[in-house]
């Protein structure tokens, strides 16, 4: 089998497009991100649906935005907004009875919908990598640390010594800031600080151009989290590697972000620059979210939360998603879906308020 | 430990015969009568003292059992009192490498063969069309008491189509000789349908476990982060599920085997298979102390030193369990 891929993989590569491949660290480690002028990931209209007996969900509904290479993505929501979804949509592992119904994921200006299983396969880690929300958990706990890292390397056909390999374990792990016999240790020995450094050094060991990171903080206590979201920044401006960090809570994100994304019932509603999300939102859904976080500087008699709970995503009004809970709303907000509306400096909103086209009496409060 | 877990097991092995309130020597006289060798009423009842002086059992009951201690020590269990003057040694000795032979190849074999089976029934990525089809029928047979199934393979393969013998270790009209190439393949041959009745009834036990296990395994987060990391499918099967999923069966397995010692009384009871089983079968019903306690000494030993094996090798199968630190 080995002499079967060597003859066939030239030919291969060039018939089926697949990514380019490195096969020794030393081509690894050279790999890095090229200056590529497409976008690191752009993503079109894309659709995961899952089926249930209650009808369709749409967990992700015509989701659209764009990543420029090593830029930094923060997507926030409630809970079953759909991001996690995108998250997984986007490495192509939505399980039954999810599917994606359609749209584009592309990466470096390829896109993933439609590869076949192996070809995302070899696309996965190399070209988009996850680290995922429960890091306790992702280690195989009956193998040593940097086994489990070889094991990616080996199946994308890096083909070397032990002592490289192992090298460049020991590099990656010193990256995330851990020892080099980390390496030797089996998972129960790490702390979950260390354990989410390991994802992150996995994550991270051929250097892909997208990394999804799905609350890689979430299990940890807020010192360990910060240490953590730290590393992940210092990995990523090492790499260059572009990171769609997912999460809810918006003071961590914000730090660590460039732009942020806002979803709501499966739709992206609001996308635009840390700042502008935070110092001028424009979607209703966002202000009343910037509103739900505490501000040290100010003083705030009480947080206000937003009224009501998300609407079921079987059975989605026709209209505006937010609109029975919108403070905005007006009649035509819950007859026609609002488009997405581009306002400028990259900035994206989905509401009427926004759409010249539609005539909204409360224009001029946002 | 090991220490302990024998001689607590070996002394309710000497108790338990001797609380059945039954007389072997009696029951011994009774069974020579039933053959046809009377004895006047005078002479049984002095037949009876001198047999009981000779095997020591008009000893108290105290003395006996110091004297069992110190024959379980030294492993030697004295002679059998229905096969006299054969010792309990001879006995088990020559018994025990048919049970060994056929027990560990068929327990193996069906360990071997149901962890895959079931492994690959559970795996999302694998040809599970081909297993969903053969796979099923052994959880019936799972169901089924494997002397029940030896009994249906017996009228089936032996009986009516003639295939295999009916049952012994070898043929009755030939003499064992472990050198020739014919009889070891007579052998084989008689050992394929008590070997097949365990097969077929226990990889279904194997395969439901290993399944069962898998399909756990399957929702754990380092499944997703393998494929997340892009790894191939069989390395995720063999090193991140299978492998994970394989401890329980391992412990069950260890625990297993000892009873290979014993022999699988029932299977060897039918198929009139020369084993362990069938040297305890005889003795439990001739009231045989001496052989009950060799036979069942073993098994204890058996026992204690798999789960002896276990606890050492375990930390190897699984590093989350260490003596070092715990």
């Amino acid at each position: 089998m080995a002499v079967d891929t060597t003859i066939n993989a030239p030919t291969e590569r060039a018939q089926s497009g697949r990514f380019e491949m490195p096969t020794t660290i030393d081509e690894l480690r050279r790999s890095g991100i090229g200056d590529s002028p497409l976008p690191a990931i752009d993503v079109n209209d894309l659709k995961v649906y899952y089926d249930s007996e209650a009808g369709i969900v749409k967990a992700v509904d015509s989701v659209s935005f764009t990543l420029q290479q090593g830029e930094r993505l923060a997507l926030v929501g409630e809970s079953g907004c759909g991001k996690t979804t995108l998250g997984m949509a986007l490495m192509k592992l939505t399980k039954p009875p999810g599917y994606i119904d359609g749209g584009e994921i592309l990466l470096d200006g390829r896109d993933l919908v439609p590869l076949n299983d192996e070809e995302m396969r070899l696309a996965r880690l190399a070209e988009i990598a996850l680290v995922t929300q429960s890091a306790m958990n992702a280690l195989n706990p009956v193998m040593r640390i940097e086994d489990q890292i070889f094991d990616g390397l080996i199946d994308h056909g890096i083909r070397d010594t032990k002592e490289n390999l192992r090298n460049h374990v020991y590099d990656l792990l010193r990256r995330v800031g851990l020892r080099e016999n980390v390496g030797r240790m089996y998972p129960h020995e790490l702390s979950g600080g260390m354990k989410q450094r390991v994802a992150i050094a996995t994550g991270t060991s051929m250097n892909p151009k997208v990394i999804v990171a799905d609350e890689p903080t979430s299990a940890l206590d807020v010192v360990v989290q910060r240490q953590v979201m730290m590393t992940l920044s210092r990995v990523q401006r090492d790499t260059g590697a572009a990171v769609i960090l997912i999460g809810h809570d918006m003071g961590l994100v914000a730090q660590f972000a460039d732009r942020i994304g806002v979803m709501y019932a499966g739709k992206l509603v609001d996308i635009g620059t840390v700042q502008q999300i935070i110092e001028e939102p424009k979607h209703p859904y966002t202000k009343l979210l910037i509103n739900s976080v505490p501000d040290l500087e100010e003083k705030r008699e009480r947080l206000t939360g937003i009224p009501g709970i998300p609407p079921p995503l079987v059975d989605l009004p026709p209209g505006c998603v937010f609109a029975p809970r919108c403070p905005s709303v007006e009649d035509v907000c819950n007859e026609l879906e609002p488009r997405d509306i581009d306002i400028g400096d990259s900035r994206h909103v989905m509401c009427h308020l926004f759409d010249e086209d539609v005539n909204m009496a409360g224009r001029g409060v946002g | 430990m090991f220490v302990a877990v024998v001689f607590v097991a070996t002394s309710f092995n000497f108790f338990l015969p001797r609380f059945t309130g039954q007389d072997p020597i009696a029951t011994r006289l009774e069974l020579l009568a039933a053959e046809g060798v009377t004895t006047r009423a005078e002479d049984y009842k002095a037949l009876i003292e001198t047999y009981n002086a000779k095997f020591g059992l008009d000893r108290p009951l105290v003395f006996q059992y110091l004297t069992y201690l110190s024959s379980a020590v030294r492993f030697d269990f004295g002679a059998s009192i229905t096969k006299y003057p054969t010792r309990v040694g001879e006995l088990i000795n020559q018994a025990m490498p048919w049970s060994i032979g056929l027990l560990v190849t068929s327990t193996l074999l069906a360990f071997v063969v149901g962890t895959l089976g079931g492994a690959v029934l559970a795996w999302q990525h694998g040809p599970k069309a081909a297993f969903e089809l053969i796979l099923p029928p052994f959880f019936l047979l799972a169901a089924v008491p494997y002397y029940l199934l030896g009994l249906i393979l017996i009228w089936l393969l032996a009986f009516q189509a003639k295939l295999l013998p009916l049952g012994g270790g070898y043929a009755p009209t030939t003499l064992p000789d472990w050198s020739d190439f014919g009889f070891l393949f007579e052998v084989f041959k008689h050992s394929l349908l008590p070997a097949l009745s365990i097969v077929l009834a226990s990889i279904g036990f194997w395969a439901l476990g290993m399944r069962s296990m898998m399909i756990t395994m399957q929702g754990e987060d380092y499944m997703l982060q393998a494929e997340a990391k892009g790894l191939t499918k069989t390395r995720s099967f063999f090193r991140y599920a299978v492998r994970n999923a394989v401890l329980p069966q391992t412990t069950a397995l260890a625990l297993t085997l000892p009873h290979v010692v014993s022999g699988a009384i029932l299977v060897e009871r039918i198929f009139g298979y020369p084993g362990v089983g069938r040297v305890l079968y005889e003795a439990i019903t001739g009231f045989d102390y001496f052989v009950i306690q060799g036979v069942v000494y073993i098994i204890v030993l058996a026992i204690a030193f798999a789960m002896l094996v276990i606890d050492v090798i375990y930390p190897l199968l699984d590093p989350r369990i260490s003596y070092s630190s715990a």
